[in-house]
Order: structure tokens, then C-alpha cells, then sequence
């Protein structure tokens, strides 16, 4: 079987940002590859304080003092724009890969109108007229679906709501039509209805114009409806990746599946409380030795090998397209949950 | 719209404002220990001649009545007699305001100025030399009495290593002040094309406006680097870096605006406190300013004086308010526009 020369647009490899704070070094993100193909869409998970968007800020080449990029590569269509200087990277940023920030109520300067927000995108990176800008500021704003979207062209973002404010910053990110939009969270801060809406926006979006997504996200059903694949970040590292139905069908890692858990889903809400991961992420600047999941992995808690040796990438299932989880049980696992479904278990 | 009543409310506001002040201070002035008639007409004076020139000057009215006179002569133009001079207290104040404006103007510049200049420069770059310099500055200067500081400047400056001219009031005394159009010597020298009057004037009023300046601008500079450093942690700023603007665009066209807002009306406020004059200062400098005509007139009772000064001072307050409110409408729209849905 020969795989075919995959077309990728993002190829991250043992990219390393740390932190300089007071307190240590906090290493932020610890040697993390990942690649997404042209046109497809990945997830990113994990809780608050794994290292999600600081990965997304070291691709975009954004990270501010005290924090660092010491070490790998980001391969943008074929550049590795690692190496760039900020000077070349301004003119990837806005243009090759965009972002779409999570926090639309700070995420847009509050005294520039919204027009001229979009704009300014659209000026930095193409040579056209102000006018011209300015209606193909319209047009995204009405591809974003905002209504009366000339009129509120020229509105202030106070005057916007939340789910709006979303829409400009996809508008935003879309505008020079890059081929990597990066969105942290897009959906975090906004209510469930508009959450859907927006992502429908996004969606439909980058279907037209075959952009390539990473979403990053701790909201497990949004990667279920939106993503093919699936990136799970822990204290870090990516401890599990796989193909979006794979993931779904059986999480080799404990701490995907203990992420999984803990969606409240409401078709089958029970008495009592919501299923939560017991304890917190490990302090970034004092890791333990071992596997970073073990003080609180239902499976390995306490055991010598997880305690002392940290597990590397273990690749399972399919060898054309397998799960790697970093996990000492990985192999048990995925073998376990195969015969589960084997022998009727159902889904 | 709303602009337009935003800024009645605020002419209301002010006018009300106004109001307070002179009863205020008319009412202080009567509440005070003494009589103006008894000095008017002097120790040895009988009390019939008292008593005729509390009815000339109309003291023995009801209070009502002696404010209704007071504010009908504001109106009128008419504000009185400085019996300490015997001028009139327009006269008195004409010639001794100017030169606190004048004063309070170019303090005001130089604070200014240079807290916006010191601001972005410590903070745009990590520049620790320069953000220590500037922290220790500010710090000293709202902690250091400027009478102290002017005399400590005229020492080191004026007779060490004489730099500036001593305190000789607002020009040397071999200049003549140029022909009068806006009062301000700077001014009126470069107008009239009288360029050695002009440097003259500036040499004197450079160490005492750097003294009154000292204490707005340390103010200044602390609350713009504070503002900027907040700002510079803001997420839009993200946001536009990730449009792939590069740093100094970033700065300039996103954060500087932003962390100017609240810059502008403590500017505001401190811009009237200048211009209304400042007794030590003035003092120090020998500045022929309305502090010292101030301070004399309320150990004299002159009520006329107080009285007008309280007033005017008032209606400038009020005006650099006003002001201020129309520039931040403008630069803000959150004050400008309301929030829909």
C-alpha cells in the first residue's frame, strides 16, 4: 500500500514555547507535531491550561515575552515560517493562516468601527483602493450573515452582541481568503443557540472556500459535528490523535475518554452530579516524571510504569491511518474495546 | 442627537456649578471674622463713619439683596471696587490673570508633552533604564513640594550655574513688555516681531513653569504608562497582530488611542487647575500672577476680589470640562453612540 503524497498545509514539528516567569519555566508546549491537510479540519482539545492556544499563538508566530519559541518547525505551504523573521510574517499572518479569536467582547478594538476593522485586513494584505475594501468589507459581513450589513458597516463593536462580534472575527480571519484559519474557541463565551449559528456560518464558509480549520475547543460534541480528525492536548504534548469516528468509537488514551465523559450530554442526564476529571492539570513548570496523567488516570494512578516512565507515542488500529496515543495501555485498551464491540457490546 | 444634549446636560451642569461657587464664596466671604468698612476707613475711625460706609458699600442689606447686586454687577461688567488699591477689581485682575494663564499654559504644555512622550517610549519597548527612570521621576515629583523645587531650581540653575534668568518676574529688567493683544508676553512678542522680548520671556517663565509642572505631569506619566500597559495586554491587540499588522501599527493605531481615553480628561482637569494660578510657585518666581492679589485680598476681606476670582475660576473649570466632554464624544464612540438591541 503506498499512501499517496499527502498535500499538507500545516506541518508542526517538535515545536517547544516555553515561559520565563518567576516562578520556572513553564513549558507551555513540549515538542508537539501535528500536521493538517489541505482543506481539512482538525480539532484541538483539552482543558483550560493544556497549552491550546499558546500552541495556536506559536504557529501564528504571536507568542509575547516571557514566553518563547525555543525550538521546531511550522511548515505553511512549504515555508517554514519558524524561521521567519516578524517583518515575514507579517505578511503570512492575515493571509496564509488567520485567526479567529475566542473572546468576541475583547477581541475587537473598541474605538475603530467595524468596517474599518475588516479593512484593515484587507489593505494590509492587497493592493486595492479604500473603497474597494470597503465593499468587500459588506460582502463578508454579509457572508457572516450579519443583517443590514452596509448599514452596520460603519457601527462601533459596543454596538454589536456577542454572536455578532463572532461573526465580524470570522469575517476578519476569512477576508484574504487564507488557507489555515486557526479558531480558539470560537464558541466558548456565547449561548448555545448562537454557538450553533455561529458555527454554522464557519462552516459553511470554509466549505465554499476549502479553507482549512483548526478548532480549538474543550466542547467535544462541536468536534464531533465539525472536525475530521483530532488532536487531544494534555499538559502539552499531544497524548492522542486519530481520526474524529475512531476517537468517538474508542478513546485509547484514559484521558480522552475521561474528556469525553464529562460532556454533559442530555439525552441521557442522570441524577447527581456531572462527571468531572478528578484533580487538575500538572503545574507546567514542575512536571512529574512520569506520564503527566497518572496522578489522575483511572487506569494507571500509582502504577511504577506510569509513575516513572513516560510513555511515548504507541500507534494502534489501522496502520494507514492509526490512533497514537502516549499512553502505557494504549495496546490493552484499544484491543479491549475491540472485542467489546466484537462480541455484540454495541454502540 | 444625543451628542448635542450630552453636551447641554453638561452646560447645565455647569452653569449650576457655577452658581454653587459664588455663593460659596460669597457667603464665605461674609462668614468671616471683621469688618471691610472698619478697614476701609481705618482704626481711629468713629462708629457713625463706620456705619456710613457699611451703607455705601451696601452691607447693611439683607444678604439676598447684597448677592442679587453681586451677581447683577458680574453680569453688568461691573465688578467692583479693590478698596486695598483702589482700582477696580477688573483692572486688578486683567492685569495679574494673564500672567498665571500664561504660566499655567506652558506648565500644562510641558507636562504634557512630555508625559505622553516618556509614556509611550517606556512602555512600547521593554526598556527597563528608561521605564525606571521615568517611574522614579513621577514618583518624586508628586512627592516634591514645588516651592521647594523652585527654590532648589532657581539655586542650582539661575545662581550656580546660570542658565536661567533669577526671579525677576515675567521679563529682565531691561526689557520692555511687548504691545498688549493677548496679554500672554510670549505671544504678544512674537506678534509684534519683537524676537529678543520673546526669548527673553521664555527664558523666565521656563524654570517656574517646569516647577509647576512637575506634579501633572508625574501624574500624567503614571496614568498613561498604566493605561498603555493595561492596553498592551488587550486582546484586540492580538487580534490585529494576527491581521499580520506589524508591531508599531499595532501600537499606534489600536493601543495609544485606547489608553489615551482616560489620559484626557485628567488632562482636562489639570489644564484648569494650571490656568487658575498657584500661590508658592508664583511666590517663589516672583511671578506677578493672581495667587499673590488672592492671598491678599482674603487676608484683607477684599470681597470684591475673592468674590470675582472664585467666579472666574468657576467658569474656567466649567469651560475645559465642556470641552474636554465634546473632544472625548469625539474620540470615544462608547460616549458617542449609544448600544443597540
Amino acid at each position: 500500500m503506498t499512501a499517496a503524497p499527502r498535500d499538507l498545509v500545516l506541518d508542526v514539528g517538535d515545536l517547544e514555547t516555553n515561559y520565563y516567569t518567576q516562578a520556572g519555566v513553564v513549558e507551555a508546549v513540549r515538542k508537539v507535531s501535528l500536521e493538517i491537510e489541505r482543506g481539512h479540519r482538525v480539532g484541538l482539545v483539552g482543558e483550560s491550561g493544556s497549552g491550546k492556544s499558546t500552541l495556536a499563538l506559536s504557529i501564528l508566530g504571536l507568542i509575547e515575552p516571557p514566553g518563547r519559541v525555543v525550538g521546531g518547525s511550522v511548515v505553511l505551504n512549504g515555508c517554514d515560517i519558524a524561521k521567519f523573521s516578524d517583518r515575514q510574517l507579517q505578511k503570512v499572518r492575515g493571509r496564509q493562516v488567520s485567526l479567529v479569536f475566542q473572546d468576541p467582547m475583547t477581541a475587537l478594538d473598541p474605538v475603530k468601527t467595524i468596517g474599518a476593522q475588516i479593512a484593515e485586513t484587507i489593505l494590509r494584505h492587497r493592493r486595492i483602493g479604500r473603497r474597494a475594501a470597503r465593499r468587500n468589507a459588506v460582502e463578508l459581513l454579509r457572508d457572516v450573515e450579519v443583517p443590514q450589513a452596509d448599514r452596520r458597516l460603519d457601527d462601533y463593536p459596543h454596538q454589536y452582541s456577542g454572536g455578532m462580534r463572532q461573526r465580524v472575527l470570522i469575517a476578519i480571519a476569512l477576508a484574504n481568503e487564507p488557507d489555515l484559519v486557526i479558531a480558539d474557541e470560537p464558541t466558548a463565551a456565547l449561548d448555545v443557540t448562537t454557538q450553533a449559528q455561529v458555527l454554522d456560518v464557519l462552516e459553511r464558509l470554509v466549505t465554499e472556500r476549502g479553507t482549512a480549520v483548526m478548532l480549538i475547543t474543550h466542547n467535544l460534541g462541536v468536534v464531533a459535528e465539525f472536525c475530521d480528525r483530532v488532536f487531544v492536548m494534555y499538559a502539552g504534548r499531544l497524548v492522542e490523535r486519530a481520526s474524529a469516528d475512531d476517537l468517538f468509537a474508542c478513546q485509547a488514551h484514559p484521558y480522552s475518554e475521561a474528556l469525553l465523559r464529562s460532556v454533559p450530554r442530555p439525552d441521557r442526564l442522570q441524577r447527581g452530579p456531572l462527571p468531572t476529571i478528578p484533580g487538575s492539570p500538572p503545574s507546567l513548570a514542575h512536571l512529574p516524571p512520569g506520564c503527566p496523567f497518572e496522578p489522575r488516570c483511572p487506569v494507571g494512578q500509582g502504577l511504577d510504569v506510569c509513575r516513572t516512565q513516560v510513555p511515548v507515542p504507541v500507534a494502534v488500529g489501522d496502520p494507514a491511518d492509526p490512533i497514537v496515543a502516549e499512553c502505557h495501555f494504549a495496546q490493552e485498551r484499544w484491543s479491549a474495546a475491540v472485542g467489546r464491540s466484537a462480541s455484540g457490546g454495541g454502540t | 442627537m444625543s451628542m448635542t444634549r450630552r453636551i447641554a446636560g453638561q452646560l447645565v451642569g455647569g452653569l449650576i456649578s457655577i452658581l454653587g461657587a459664588s455663593i460659596i464664596a460669597f457667603l464665605f466671604m461674609r462668614v468671616l471674622p471683621g469688618n471691610p468698612a472698619r478697614l476701609i476707613v481705618g482704626p481711629l475711625a468713629s462708629q457713625e463713619a463706620i456705619t456710613q460706609q457699611e451703607k455705601a458699600m451696601g452691607l447693611d442689606q439683607p444678604l439676598v439683596v447684597q448677592y442679587w447686586r453681586y451677581i447683577k454687577g458680574i453680569i453688568t461688567g461691573d465688578w467692583g471696587f479693590a478698596y486695598t488699591s483702589g482700582e477696580t477689581v477688573r483692572h486688578e485682575i486683567v492685569a495679574r490673570l494673564p500672567a498665571s494663564m500664561e504660566l499655567g499654559l506652558y506648565a500644562f504644555l510641558i507636562a504634557f508633552v512630555l508625559a505622553v512622550l516618556l509614556a509611550v517610549l517606556s512602555t512600547y519597548r521593554h526598556r527597563p533604564w528608561l521605564d525606571g527612570g521615568v517611574r522614579t521621576a513621577s514618583f518624586l515629583g508628586l512627592g516634591t513640594p514645588p516651592f521647594w523645587f523652585g527654590l532648589i531650581a532657581l539655586l542650582l540653575f539661575s545662581q550656580v550655574w546660570g542658565i536661567f534668568p533669577g526671579p525677576d518676574g515675567r521679563l529682565g529688567p531691561d526689557t520692555i513688555p511687548p504691545p498688549t493683544v493677548t496679554h500672554f508676553y510670549t505671544f504678544d512678542a512674537v506678534i509684534a516681531g519683537q524676537w529678543g522680548t520673546a526669548w527673553d520671556a521664555l527664558r523666565h517663565i521656563a524654570l517656574p513653569a517646569i516647577t509647576l509642572g512637575l506634579a501633572p505631569w508625574a501624574f500624567l506619566v503614571r496614568l498613561l504608562r498604566a493605561n498603555l500597559l493595561e492596553v498592551s495586554r488587550e486582546n484586540f491587540l492580538v487580534v490585529v497582530r494576527s491581521k499580520g499588522l506589524g508591531r508599531r501599527p499595532a501600537f499606534q493605531k489600536h493601543a495609544l488611542p485606547n489608553a489615551f481615553l482616560p489620559t484626557l480628561t485628567a488632562a482636562g482637569l489639570l489644564l484648569a487647575q494650571l490656568l487658575a494660578g498657584s500661590v508658592l510657585v508664583e511666590k517663589v518666581f516672583n511671578w506677578p500672577g493672581v495667587g499673590g492679589l488672592i492671598v491678599d485680598s482674603i487676608l484683607r476681606q477684599d470681597f470684591a476680589v475673592v468674590q470675582t476670582f472664585v467666579l472666574l475660576s468657576a467658569i474656567l473649570y466649567v469651560c475645559v470640562n465642556v470641552v474636554v466632554e465634546i473632544l472625548y464624544s469625539v474620540v470615544d464612540p462608547r460616549v458617542r453612540l449609544p448600544v443597540m438591541k
